[in-house]
């Protein structure tokens, strides 16, 4: 899955346009990525990834590339 | 898990009651931006919700629900031996809630009468203990009253919930009844994690610590890995042990946390979400009443002679967790009720402008 791939995979997520996410891009500056956003972004990962986050991983999380690092397929 | 079996024992009724007023849960919100509302409904699934006023309580939904089962023939006052109240909202500190709706059932001495404090996974370890009990002892019938006024909130606070968490739930009661059936049976599998008892805790207003906020936050993402994780594994022990598939079940009834969860475990056990009952959107999250309250909802109002076979997990505060596989005929699935029912119990309820109770000489 190429990096584009991912970063679409969240943009659907947060219901965002395609091309609105770049790795670089700080968490904090979606207003999307919200609690719930959270919730969402479990079940994205571990359905796609078989990667299981903790509240403490995704506390640590700061841009958006801190999550695809994740994304390892 | 501890699994159990009770052979002979049946659940023979089921019914629900909820308050009569509808809310709107953007009515509600903290948080009025649109985006928040449009998230919160899309993930949640909850539209609207119950909430009673200041002069009900969750017993008294559950009266009337074990009222409704008694008045539609199927028990006697006299014949009931066994009443367990499940909730997190009770009447009073002490005694337990259970001994009143005894007293407004009019139901014997000869009858043992407790309450039991959980919340979400209420329903399952009700009607386990419930069917232990008469399973080892003289009884014949047993009644199981589960409910929660979480919406509601207690009067004397002016701040009923401390964020949108609180936005979830709504007020309602169910009651169950069991017998002494002779064939049949059904099963239970029960677990609990005291170690994880801080990820849902209402810690202050007791003993250890009687002062402080009626809520703190709760840890929304453990909350939510347990539930997707831990709860769709002991379906599938369930299933091993009971020698079962999910297909041989009609419906997997599940607390209705958040369509979120549902849909998660639905999907990790492999049931088409037509055949897992959804009542959230109307009715909220609403406790440990929220599995029969589901099942009264879809079968209630259907007037059908058949059985139906059902998979159930309840989940939640203590963490506490279980399955329970019963079958039941439609027919004794009873239609959902507005309770109008209060307890005039004789102690005064005054309160000054800022909402605290009255100092009383």
């Amino acid at each position: 899955m190429t990096e584009r791939e991912k970063l679409a995979l969240l943009e659907d997520m947060l219901e965002l346009d395609e091309g609105d996410l770049t790795v670089d891009k700080a968490l904090d500056d979606i207003d999307e990525y919200d609690s719930m956003a959270k919730l969402s972004l479990i079940v994205l990962m571990e359905d796609e990834f078989g990667v299981k986050l903790t509240g403490d991983v995704i506390k640590g999380f700061e841009t958006v590339g801190d999550i695809v690092a994740l994304m390892n397929k | 898990m501890v699994f159990s079996k009770y052979d002979g024992v049946k659940i023979s009724a089921i019914a629900a009651s909820v308050p009569p007023t509808v809310i709107d849960v953007t009515s509600e919100l903290d948080n009025p931006d649109p985006k928040y509302i449009k998230n919160f409904m899309k993930n949640t699934g909850i539209l609207e919700k119950r909430k009673s006023d200041f002069t009900q309580t969750a017993a008294d939904f559950s009266y009337t629900a074990a009222k409704q089962i008694m008045d539609s023939g199927y028990y006697k006052p006299e014949e009931i031996g066994v009443l367990i109240n499940l909730t997190q909202t009770p009447d009073y500190r002490t005694p337990s809630t259970a001994l009143t709706i005894q007293k407004r059932l009019g139901l014997s001495m000869d009858c043992l009468v407790f309450d039991v404090n959980l919340g979400c996974s209420g329903f399952v370890y009700g009607v386990s203990l419930a069917a232990s009990i008469l399973n080892s002892s003289n009884a014949t019938k047993a009644l199981v009253t589960v409910g929660d006024s979480l919406a509601r909130g207690r009067r004397h606070r002016k701040k009923v919930m401390s964020s949108n968490t609180g936005l979830l739930f709504g007020d309602a009661s169910a009651a169950i009844l069991l017998e002494k059936s002779g064939e049949g049976g059904f099963s239970s599998a029960l677990m609990s994690d005291g170690t994880r008892h801080k990820a849902l805790s209402i810690p202050y207003g007791a003993w250890r610590h009687p002062e402080g906020p009626q809520s703190v936050p709760g840890d929304d993402i453990a909350v939510f890995n347990f539930t997707i994780s831990e709860v769709p594994k002991l379906l599938e022990e369930y299933l091993a042990q009971t020698d079962t598939k999910i297909e041989d079940y009609d419906n997997l009834v599940l607390h209705q946390a958040n369509m979120m969860i549902l849909k998660n475990i639905a999907k990790r056990v492999g049931m088409p979400m037509e055949n897992v009952p959804v009542c959230l959107d109307r009715y909220g999250n609403t406790s440990g009443c929220s599995v029969p309250l589901a099942i009264v909802d879809r079968y209630g109002t259907v007037e059908e002679d058949r059985e139906v076979n059902l998979l159930t997990s309840s989940f939640g505060v203590g963490l506490s967790w279980g399955v329970v596989g019963f079958k039941i005929n439609v027919k004794d699935i009873l239609p959902i009720t507005d309770g109008y029912d209060i307890y005039e119990d004789g102690y005064s309820d005054e309160y000054d402008d800022e909402g605290e109770l009255k100092k009383t000489e």
